[in-house]
């Protein structure tokens, strides 16, 4: 099974009539009152960057209050509560709501597209992800509407943001809202690696991988490692809200500098997780306007891997002002330095790329854009390096200096490059195209009104000004710059009203719009229906519409891999993860009511929450994991026997271990899992170094007798023994075992078993966790396994009702494998818990 | 469009040389040791940023514009290595040892010697307490104002027992966060004598935006003569208004949050008010400090500082109002 | 399973392409996490802040990760049938040689960054 170059088309024409209509009638979207159900990428995705996009016009909207209030000193348009909760829904909807989403957004729209594969892996997963965050978001954005929005800014900094300090729902709208909604994010991060890994085509090595997918790939693997932390900081600041905890008060050996290590462990990764996926949509439009393929594609490839990378040593770069040691400062801005070359790389390429065409660069709206990105971007990234420089930070940190240096980045590089998307693309989904005329006015509207509301605001931080003040004396020499930045910011809103005119004038969803209108050369803009290609290209380069243009015209008439529908359903192939030779042909679910009403469900129970409805939010959890059941149910379909896909391939239609997709899947989830973890190991040593005297055994009861800790291990062993060998015992194909399903729900009692004697044993100690800092950690240990045994116990009954209705069995195993998998993890977890906390005081202690 | 451009340009360079050279509250107009040094820390890196930002923009242009032969020099991977690679190397290096030599020199600016004055200043919500350290060990209470020697480095102990707050005067130095649980100290020299402005730059909730102070940097003499007077009991009521005032005062209970020395009144949850009607300021810079601004801010303190801790006192009569005004007026 | 002897492992590919990145991290946490340690006990820390063994600790770190990173540049073949199980398949030898050499550049600058401030100041001063 080599990769042929292509001498011969894998498949013979003219293809039977009937391959279309299947293909059409099995990839149909659902019509009426079952739109919603569609889990289609282009169905869903359109939907997913309009909701990015209502947000973005709706925290926009905010941003212009903020702007009429601060246009002149000693104003009263705004009251300061008001203005408080306006500037923190304007930031947190911006990053968490809009910004985040639409990118991935963009991932889910496009790279089945590029890729020409079928769908995403796990549709209905990316699908579940969009309507939980669609209802999460619209719930906690509205809470600006009824006085009950929080207001500790999108940072939340305790202890403002601790009970005492911010009484009410409202900071805990942003706690579990939030929180909820970066869940969905990491479930699209997973489905994105392992689209990008496992679904290119043919053919398309790792080196022919559109830069978008790179792109996508490391912002998906940032996501992984970011998310977890601030998911960790926001369960422990609601932790210590609702039940006093004190992982944040300092009087009980907290510190509120906990918070501010896990939040920028996510918060400054963020601001690249938003740049990587722009840049990466920058490198695909610039070589089809140059007309030429991207000048350094593989320095570019360097540079957004280690862009991912360095963006994580950068966050106390948040922190030089709160007195750390001046050294450890200094490895922070030595990061910050080394995180600005490869932008600097990329910049150049892109320049290089510019000139590179043979006819000039065509200056088109996307262009516009782009070039007014890369002025934007650069001017950012150079007020971006000055605030490295530790000791200007110290006086442009937290000034408008900063608002101004970050806005630059964030919208010129990312807002920019949106909206050269949005012409650029808008043919995959629209029916026609968006003009060229209102395109013009809107990026020119857009592009002066940045400036004059941004630039000022470097003048007006220098100037003394700091952020997040909702007023100012009018005697301070503020008052114009301000004035400028206002006016400026509404004539930015007017280029984007512009734009919506646009879209309200040419936008008509459907298939039938120009194919390839700018000439590219990759393969998104090959003919497409709801089924993506007719058939899977064999891909040989890296621009294969420009080096074999014969390509869009052999993939329409069927002619390269899975003309068809061979199991009947909806499919696509998967290919290694390397060097994309194909490997099985992957059966995909179709629309489902199940994944909406998981979404629902989890919404409502996280929001019902918020509001102390605990009783009602129980039983809609109870819901959703019940909606869950029903969903996951359906997949894990048996195999069909092998199907060719051209070139005399065979490919089997089931994958069980390393190689299958679910696999990768749960691997990825066990890494989001375990850089949980890392946090809380962070957490916990950190705050030993930050409150000795209040660790055991000093300052608390000692940890109990080895006996309870070891008596937890030999369940966490023992429970994982028991799954292995129920592994090994599994039936034959088609027929049921109650030895295996009573073996699993053996497994499932031992994990409960374990975590439950683990929090036994500190309670027999008269440990308490409101009593320091100390009880609260070790209280958590079990409580982050706990969660993750919750999963894995629900998974293993859940493989135990598979194997007792016969549809587990030797060979039809992912349900089995899956479950098995976490079971270990958490074991593994589990034991290291023990260590940690039975292990450490014993050793500080002598 | 590139005129629209250009006279935008011009009126925000004609915003900047009125907010940076009049600035009260200005990076650019400094009046202290490491202020200056990161001044001219920031023209260098400025300037630096103006002719790269320039650089990129005049390459964008001649690989839009330029000649067939000039842009095929563009197009290779020694272009983007030299240019996106070497050059911020260089430039890079440079810039981050230099900004480690600024940090350096913060190092010896440290620790003065016993028996010098030291300022504690605590972050409330939403204003400054600051107690002065004398040599002699005695502990003199203000609030929302700092009063230095100039020439003399003087160790600041920030602190905060609620949330974080950062303690910023421009003029000064940069930023420093007062943290609950933790101290820490900065060392400031003002340069030259004068009054300059500062503000809480961590949101703190509230009433952020209103919690600003004065710092006041003495001639050396005359900086003794202040301290002297700080440290002297309140002024006694010579009038009998201000004698009406006082008692108004120690009969509404005003001392049980507020302190004036020579008084019964020794509350310590509000600022100290002993020699108030000498300050700058009232509320934290926020309104300026006469006795009118007295009597507005007792009926109307939400109003003007929504949030604040001080309840509004709406009890008074026309009349009292203004003794009680008069009277705290008079402590100078 | 005859081919799987020949095809390298993916994650194992992953990580030889990203060896540099991930030994800087190491070398950031190393550092980082000694130095701030050893300040926070106040271990060894002298008068005007400066500390010898939290300086050490980070030119140890420094030396040790430069080490290991030029050990990568000059023998990547090995190293990639370690973590690989397989030898670099021909056509993808160029950009995986050239990914894992540029990150790895890339990361010795970065690392020579974070360890020149222990030249220039003392290791645990708040230099305020």
């Amino acid at each position: 099974m080599s990769t042929h170059e292509l001498d011969e088309l894998p498949n013979k024409g003219p293809r039977p009539a009937h391959e279309l209509e299947d293909l059409k009638r099995i990839w149909a979207t659902p019509t009426g009152w079952r739109l919603p159900t569609a889990v289609n990428n282009t169905v869903i995705g359109v939907l997913y960057i309009g909701a990015a996009l209502l947000f973005f016009l709706m925290a926009g909207v905010l941003a212009l209050l903020m702007r009429t209030q601060l246009a002149v000193g000693d104003n009263n348009f705004l009251s300061q509560d008001l203005y408080n909760q306006i500037f923190t829904v304007h930031g947190t909807t911006m990053m968490f709501l809009f910004a985040v989403p639409a990118v991935e957004a963009l991932g889910v729209m496009l790279l089945p597209q590029m890729l020409a594969a079928r769908d995403l892996p796990f549709p209905r997963l990316s699908a579940f992800a969009i309507w939980a965050y669609i209802i999460g978001g619209l719930v906690f954005f509205s809470t600006v509407f009824y006085d009950l929005a929080p207001k500790g800014g999108w940072f939340m900094y305790p202890p403002m943001t601790l009970l005492e300090y911010s009484p009410g729902d409202n900071a805990d709208f942003w706690l579990l809202g939030i929180g909820f909604i970066e869940i969905s994010a990491i479930a699209g991060a997973i489905e994105i690696v392992v689209g990008v890994l496992r679904t290119r085509p043919p053919g398309m090595t790792l080196a022919r991988m559109p830069i978008f997918a790179w792109s996508m790939l490391v912002f998906a693997a940032m996501i992984i490692f970011a998310f977890p932390a601030v998911i960790l900081a926001t369960m422990l600041l609601e932790i210590e809200r609702a039940f006093g905890w004190p992982f944040f008060t300092a009087e009980l050996g907290g510190d509120s500098l906990l918070w501010q290590h896990l939040f920028w462990f996510f918060g400054h990764p963020e601001v690249y997780i938003i740049f990587l996926p722009a840049a990466g949509l920058v490198s695909m439009m610039i070589p089809t306007m140059a007309q030429t393929p991207l000048v350094g594609y593989r320095l570019i490839v360097v540079a957004l891997i280690a862009t991912g990378f360095f963006s994580f040593g950068l966050w106390v770069h948040h922190m030089f002002t709160t007195g750390i040691p001046g050294m450890s400062l200094a490895f922070f801005s030595a990061a910050s330095m080394a995180v600005a070359i490869p932008s600097g790389i990329q910049v150049f390429s892109w320049i290089a790329t510019i000139a590179a065409g043979r006819k000039r660069f065509r200056i088109t709206v996307p262009s516009l854009f782009i070039l007014g990105f890369l002025f934007i971007f650069t001017l950012g990234g150079l007020t971006g390096v000055m605030v490295a420089i530790v000791p200007f930070d110290w006086q442009a940190h937290d000034s408008y200096f900063i608002v101004a240096h970050f806005h630059y980045v964030l919208v010129g590089g990312m807002v920019f490059p949106l909206f050269a998307t949005f012409y650029y693309w808008v043919p995959m989904v629209s029916k026609k195209m968006l003009s060229e005329r209102l395109g013009r006015w809107a990026f020119w509207l857009m592009f002066i009104g940045f400036n004059v509301a941004f630039f000022p605001m470097h003048f007006t931080g220098l100037a003394g000004m700091p952020r997040r003040v909702w007023t100012y004396p009018g005697n301070m020499g503020w008052d114009l710059l301000n004035t400028i930045s206002t006016v400026g910011a509404f004539t930015m809103a007017a280029g984007v009203l512009v734009f919506l005119v646009d879209l309200a004038k040419n936008f008509r969803f459907g298939e039938g719009g120009p194919d390839n209108p700018w000439g590219a050369g990759t393969l998104e803009f090959l003919p497409n229906d709801t089924y993506s290609t007719r058939s899977i290209p064999h891909v040989t380069s890296l621009e294969p519409q420009w080096d074999r243009p014969s390509l869009a015209k052999e993939v329409e008439e069927g002619l390269h891999y899975l003309p068809n529908a061979p199991t009947g359903g909806r499919e696509t192939i998967v290919t290694s993860a390397i060097e994309a030779k194909p490997q099985y042909v992957l059966q995909m679910p179709g629309p489902s009511w199940t994944h909406l009403g998981a979404a629902a469900f989890t919404a409502a129970f996280f929001l019902l929450l918020t509001i102390k409805q605990v009783e009602i939010a129980i039983a809609c959890g109870v819901l959703a994991i019940v909606a869950c059941i029903i969903w996951t149910w359906q997949l894990d379909k048996p195999e069909q026997g092998e199907v060719e896909i051209g070139h005399g391939i065979k490919l089997p239609t089931y994958m069980t271990g390393p190689m299958s997709h679910s696999w990768w899947a749960m691997v990825v989830l066990m890494l989001v899992a375990s850089s949980l973890y890392v946090s809380y190991f962070f957490s916990y040593l950190y705050l030993w170094t930050v409150s000795p005297d209040v660790w055991a055994p000093a300052g608390s009861p000692p940890p109990p007798p080895l006996l309870w800790p070891i008596g937890s291990a030999l369940l966490f062993i023992g429970g994982s023994a028991v799954v292995f060998i129920a592994g090994k015992l599994l039936p034959k194909p088609r027929h049921m075992s109650l030895r295996v399903a009573g073996l699993l729900t053996l497994g499932a009692a031992a994990l409960g078993g374990a975590v439950a004697l683990e929090i036994l044993g500190h309670m027999s100690t008269g440990l308490s966790p409101t009593a320091s800092s100390y009880g609260a950690m070790v209280y958590m240990a079990p409580i982050l396994t706990g969660q993750a045994a919750f999963a894995t116990i629900i998974m293993c009954l859940f493989a135990v009702g598979r194997v007792i209705t016969a549809q587990l069995d030797a060979k039809r195993r992912v349900t089995f494998d899956n479950a098995a998998l976490l079971y270990y993890y958490t074991a593994g977890q589990g034991l290291f818990g023990l260590l940690l906390i039975h292990g450490f005081p014993r050793l500080i202690g002598g | 469009m590139s005129g629209t451009l250009a006279r935008t340009g011009l009126i925000v360079l004609v915003a900047l040389l009125l907010a940076g050279c009049t600035g009260t509250q200005s990076v650019l107009s400094p009046g202290g040791v490491e202020a200056e040094r990161v001044h001219l820390l920031f023209w260098i890196m400025t300037i630096g940023s103006g002719i790269i930002l320039a650089l990129v923009v005049v390459l964008t242009g001649l690989a839009l514009f330029g000649s067939q032969s000039l842009r095929s020099r563009f197009a290779n991977e020694r272009f983007i290595t030299g240019l996106g690679l070497f050059f911020p190397v260089v430039v890079l290096t440079v810039l981050l040892v230099y900004g480690l030599f600024v940090m350096r020199a913060g190092a010896q600016s440290q620790a003065p010697e016993d028996g010098q004055l030291r300022v504690a200043i605590e972050g409330e919500l939403w204003w400054w307490r600051v107690t002065y350290l004398d040599g002699e060990g005695n502990r003199i209470t203000s609030a929302n104002e700092l009063h230095l020697p100039v020439g003399t480095p003087v160790e600041l102990a920030l602190t905060s027992d609620n949330v974080i707050h950062s303690f910023w005067a421009p003029t000064l130095a940069g930023k420093l966060d007062m943290i609950p649980g933790r101290e820490n100290t900065l060392t400031v020299t003002a340069t030259r004598a004068g009054v300059t402005r500062g503000q809480c730059a961590e949101y703190c909730g509230g009433a952020h935006a209103l919690m600003a102070f004065h710092v006041v940097a003495h001639p050396p003499q005359e900086f003794e003569a202040w301290l002297a007077h700080a440290a002297s009991p309140a002024h006694e009521p010579a009038t009998a208004q201000e004698q009406h005032g006082a008692e108004l005062f120690q009969q509404a209970g005003c001392g049980s949050c507020h302190a004036v020395r020579g008084t019964e009144a020794d509350g310590v949850i509000g600022p100290d008010l002993t020699h108030v009607g000498g300050r700058l300021s009232l509320a934290a810079a926020t309104m300026p400090n006469n006795s009118q601004a007295f009597s507005d801010w007792i009926v109307n303190n939400q109003h003007i500082k929504p949030e604040n801790k001080m309840p509004a006192y709406e009890i008074f009569t026309e009349e009292q109002l203004d003794d009680l005004s008069i009277y705290l007026d008079s402590l100078e | 399973m005859g081919e799987a002897k020949t095809t390298p492992r993916p994650i194992g590919t992953l990580v030889f392409l990203m060896a540099g990145p991930i030994l800087w991290a190491a070398h950031l946490t190393l550092i980082y996490g000694s130095q701030s340690a050893l300040c926070g006990f106040a271990v060894g820390t002298g008068p005007s802040g400066s500390n010898t063994l939290a300086s050490a600790s980070v030119i140890a770190g420094t030396v040790l990760v430069l080490g290991l990173l030029l050990a990568l540049l000059i023998w990547p073949h090995p190293v990639y049938k370690t973590l690989s199980g397989a030898k670099m398949p021909g056509d993808q030898q160029p950009l995986m040689l050239f990914v894992m050499r540029f990150l790895n550049g890339l990361s010795i600058l970065a690392v020579l960054y974070a360890g020149v401030a222990v030249q220039l100041l003392d290791a645990c001063a708040d230099l305020r």
